[in-house]
């Protein structure tokens, strides 16, 4: 086995360590001779005849010739040339232009092998190139390089300029004399023309020009598919403008913080023309969560598994004037005075089951003494006014004449009102009609959040704030992305009615489900853009009993107190399990990303 | 005479009207915004005005350069670029393009000396790097084309003072590692337009983030003067100017 390998390795090698090979005329035309040594005679040439080193080549004024050398150079000489050839070895190869018009094209050398052209005023050492050489016996000389570069030392170094130059491609040197220095020039269109067209003997002018021609329309054509290309991309900008100028829309399909599935959908959309909604979906083909989340001082689910669970976030806001179609237009839009915003509304629910939607409202309503957007009873057109965040929350259901999708729409328009009386404390009725909670079932109430100032004042001036009494619960995560929360809420603001708590989990995870670090969002040297696409936010709302309802609010004396009087079992029940849920969402800030982008001039405008 | 003064009044003319439609206050938000949401980005375009992304000459083995404006004036970035040719058109063999390699490094001064100069910043560095390669072919004496690809790496690094850490959900934040990375691909064209004056055009994509960009470039044997253009920055167009000296 070794021997083959040697004699392959021998017989690649072999071309390199032979002697060099005789220069040949390839093609002919009209009178051409050669002469096979320095002292031989002019013999008339005829085609493939062998020119050995220390011949040459000579052409009549109606000769042309191509010469084919072993490595592969090919040589054109023009009419009235005389080359030759002067040295012709393995890696040295060095032709002599006495007078008359060359064109020589080197292929590829070996690394150490050198190629030059010589002429009475200067040698051309050249490298992977292409030119042309036209030179006269007094040391005039022209020389236009097609292709790669040509390293020129002059015979007789000139007076002025540099007796060494490169000549690089599309560049032309022109020589009026020995001794005087090179102009180099751009090749002019003609120079251009000259050097690349076909330099085959015999060939009649429009011959020699063909592949030029063929080249010129090939270039044609290029420059009408660039142009089509052209109106193609346009098109394609057009469309894509369109695409970023209808309501914008994101999505993503990730696992929640418990390890479901979750497909995410995002909408911001005008329903009307006066109003921007943003609308976060979240389905989830199953739904597990913990139980008993308790234990790590969070709030625990009792709503079992779930098929086919649907939660969803919806922001609403709507103005006093029209909004302009296009989202580009918004800017300049909000920043006139004259635009404010009359209401808008925050609602998180579960609509698992169509007809049976937990949900919780957040409501706000325009205030031209304040200039901004508050939640307090004028939300709900309470009969006596608490300023104070009012929760509206419940179970909605199929109610004559409202089914519990028409029902939550209205109440996200600010369409209800208190229902006033006596036994209706926390109750609601939609705007000029009837009832929520009717007889297919609907629970929903009204609750006004709890602070120190409020149960003082409740009290009827106790005071409560002195014995540090606290109506909110919070745990944070150290590095750990994660916030747990609750708020304690008074039905109707009655302190006959029941104490709720409205209890908040949040949590940053990333597309897996993994529960987010600092560390992964601040140090993780990408771009903010790239991080995000690989981060949600999840918050899973719920509402809880109190343990000790509003006469036990003497014991809120601590965060810890507080937690202890957070029920684990729900405020209201779902499906007829006779247990409650919760509302679990999942946020991608893809389209918030693209929102605050374009609409962030609108979002300080309105500050709040 | 009469013809060009009456062309460009009308010139003028609708480019007032034009002026006067855009609503500045807004357009500097709204790009106050964009820097906002994706501050790498925003400076990674500086970092593109300084990248050398165009062949070397024929004939030149290597290049220095150094971005002038707008990268180091007014936005302090100290940068050093470079280029070497592996090997010229043709030499491997017939048809192989020639193949530089190309290079570079910058630091933002300026966020060393706002930290130096803040009691709420410890330190605050903003640096980046690129690496790739260029093959450029000729089509003609007068043209060629090239075609390449870079990894470009901007860092931002910020440390804060204690007390002074950033409020993530309840979590104190003192420092953050944040930063652009993407990898390019590069097409362009290159056509003499004089003894070593050059004039380029070229588009660069980024893989990761799915943008465009365009270079327009020309170029000397020590100035490069250029228009680059970022159909999705916050400036769209960056008129630049770089120093080099070619081998």
């Amino acid at each position: 086995m070794t021997n083959p390998i040697i004699f392959l390795f021998l017989l690649v090698l072999l071309p390199g360590l032979s002697a060099a090979g005789e220069t040949k005329i390839q093609a002919m035309s009209g009178t051409v001779e050669i002469r096979t040594s320095r002292e031989g005679q002019w013999v008339p040439a005829s085609e493939n005849a062998d020119v050995p080193e220390g011949g040459a080549i000579r052409t009549g004024s109606d000769g042309s010739a191509l010469a084919l050398m072993p490595n592969k150079t090919k040589v054109w000489l023009k009419e009235s040339s005389n080359l030759e050839l002067e040295q012709r070895q393995t890696l040295s190869s060095r032709l002599a232009l006495v007078f008359g018009r060359i064109k020589v094209r080197v292929p590829h050398l070996l690394r150490k092998e050198k190629f030059e052209v010589r002429t009475p005023a200067a040698v051309c050492a050249v490298r992977g190139t292409e030119f042309t050489v036209e030179t006269n016996e007094n040391g005039a000389m022209n020389i236009n390089v097609a292709y790669g570069e040509v390293k020129l030392n002059f015979v007789v170094p000139p007076d002025k300029g540099a007796a060494e130059m490169y000549i690089a491609q599309g560049r032309n040197m022109t020589l009026e004399e020995k001794g005087k220095p090179g102009k180099i020039a751009m090749m002019s269109p003609e120079q251009e023309k000259s050097a690349l067209e076909s330099w085959n003997p015999g060939l009649s002018p429009s011959d020699r020009q063909k592949g030029l021609k063929e080249k010129e329309n090939d270039r044609a054509q290029i420059r009408e598919f660039a142009k089509v290309t052209n109106g193609t991309e346009n098109t394609v900008k057009s469309f894509l403008n369109t695409v970023r100028e209808s309501d914008i829309e994101a999505g993503r399909t990730l696992k929640d913080i418990h390890g479901n599935v979750v497909r995410v959908a995002q909408f911001l959309m005008r329903p009307n023309s006066d109003e921007i909604q943003f609308v976060n979906l979240v389905k989830r083909p199953s739904y597990n969560a913990i139980s008993n989340n308790s234990v790590n001082g969070g709030f625990d689910y009792n709503g079992g598994s779930v098929g086919n669970r649907l939660d969803y976030v919806q922001m609403t806001m709507n103005f006093n004037q029209d909004l302009p179609q296009r989202i580009e237009e918004w800017p300049g839009f909000f920043s006139g005075n004259s635009v404010k915003p009359d209401w808008a509304s925050f609602v998180a629910a579960n609509r698992t089951k169509a007809s049976e939607i937990f949900f919780m409202a957040s409501l706000y309503k325009y205030e031209a003494a304040r200039d901004e957007l508050i939640n307090n009873s004028r939300v709900i057109n309470a009969a006596a006014y608490v300023d104070r965040d009012v929760l509206v929350t419940g179970i909605l259901k199929n109610e004559t004449g409202v089914s519990a999708s028409d029902g939550l729409d209205r109440i996200s328009r600010l369409q209800i009102t208190e229902k006033t009386g006596a036994g209706n404390e926390g109750q609601l009725k939609y705007a000029g009609g009837s009832d929520i909670n009717g007889a297919g079932g609907s629970n929903v109430l009204w609750a006004a959040k709890l602070d120190v100032a409020a149960i003082d004042a409740l009290d009827g001036g106790a005071a409560n704030s002195a014995n540090g009494l606290v109506a909110s619960y919070e745990k944070k995560g150290e590095t750990a992305l994660y916030n747990y929360s609750a708020d304690a809420y008074l039905v109707g603001n009655n302190v006959a009615e029941d104490v709720l708590w409205f209890a908040k989990e949040s949590y940053v995870i990333d597309n897996a489900g993994s529960l987010q670090k600092t560390d992964n969002l601040v140090n993780s040297s990408q771009d903010p853009f790239s991080i995000m696409k690989n981060i949600a936010g999840e918050s899973v709302l719920s509402i809880k009993q109190s343990v000790g309802g509003w006469a036990g609010r003497t014991a809120w004396t601590s965060n810890a107190a507080a937690y202890s009087d957070i029920s684990g079992n729900d405020y209201f029940a779902y499906n007829g399990t006779g247990v409650g849920t919760n509302v679990d969402v999942v946020f991608i800030p893809d389209l918030l990303v693209a929102a605050v982008q374009r609409m962030l001039p609108a979002i300080t405008k309105l500050k709040d | 005479m009469k013809k060009l003064t009456i062309a460009l009044a009308v010139l003028m003319s609708l480019n007032g009207s034009s002026f006067a439609a855009i609503d500045w206050e807004s357009k500097g938000m709204q790009m106050v915004g964009e820097i906002v949401a994706n501050p790498s980005a925003f400076f990674y375009d500086f970092q593109q005005d300084l990248e050398g992304t165009t062949p070397l000459p024929p004939g030149k083995t290597f290049s220095v350069q150094t971005g002038l404006f707008p990268t180091l004036l007014p936005m302090s970035y100290l940068n050093l670029s470079g280029k070497y040719r592996l090997h010229g058109e043709g030499r491997l063999a017939p048809g192989v393009p020639q193949l530089d390699l190309i290079g570079g490094y910058c630091d933002m001064y300026a966020a060393r000396l706002v930290a130096r100069n803040s009691d709420s910043i410890d330190s605050a560095k903003l640096n980046g790097y690129y690496l790739g390669a260029i093959l450029s072919s000729s089509v003609s004496p007068k043209i060629r084309t090239f075609w390449g690809y870079k990894r470009s790496v901007l860092g931002a690094k910020f440390e804060f003072t204690p007390g002074n850490e950033l409020d993530l959900l309840g979590t104190k934040v003192g420092n953050v590692d944040t930063g652009f990375k993407d990898d390019f691909l590069m097409a362009g064209i290159e056509t003499p337009k004089g003894i070593n004056k050059f004039w380029s055009m070229q588009l660069n994509y980024g893989v990761r983030t799915q943008t465009f960009s365009t270079k327009l470039s020309w170029y000397g044997p020590h100035f490069e003067l250029g228009l680059n253009i970022y159909p999705e920055g916050v400036l769209v167009f960056h008129p630049v100017w770089n120093f080099h000296v070619l081998f």
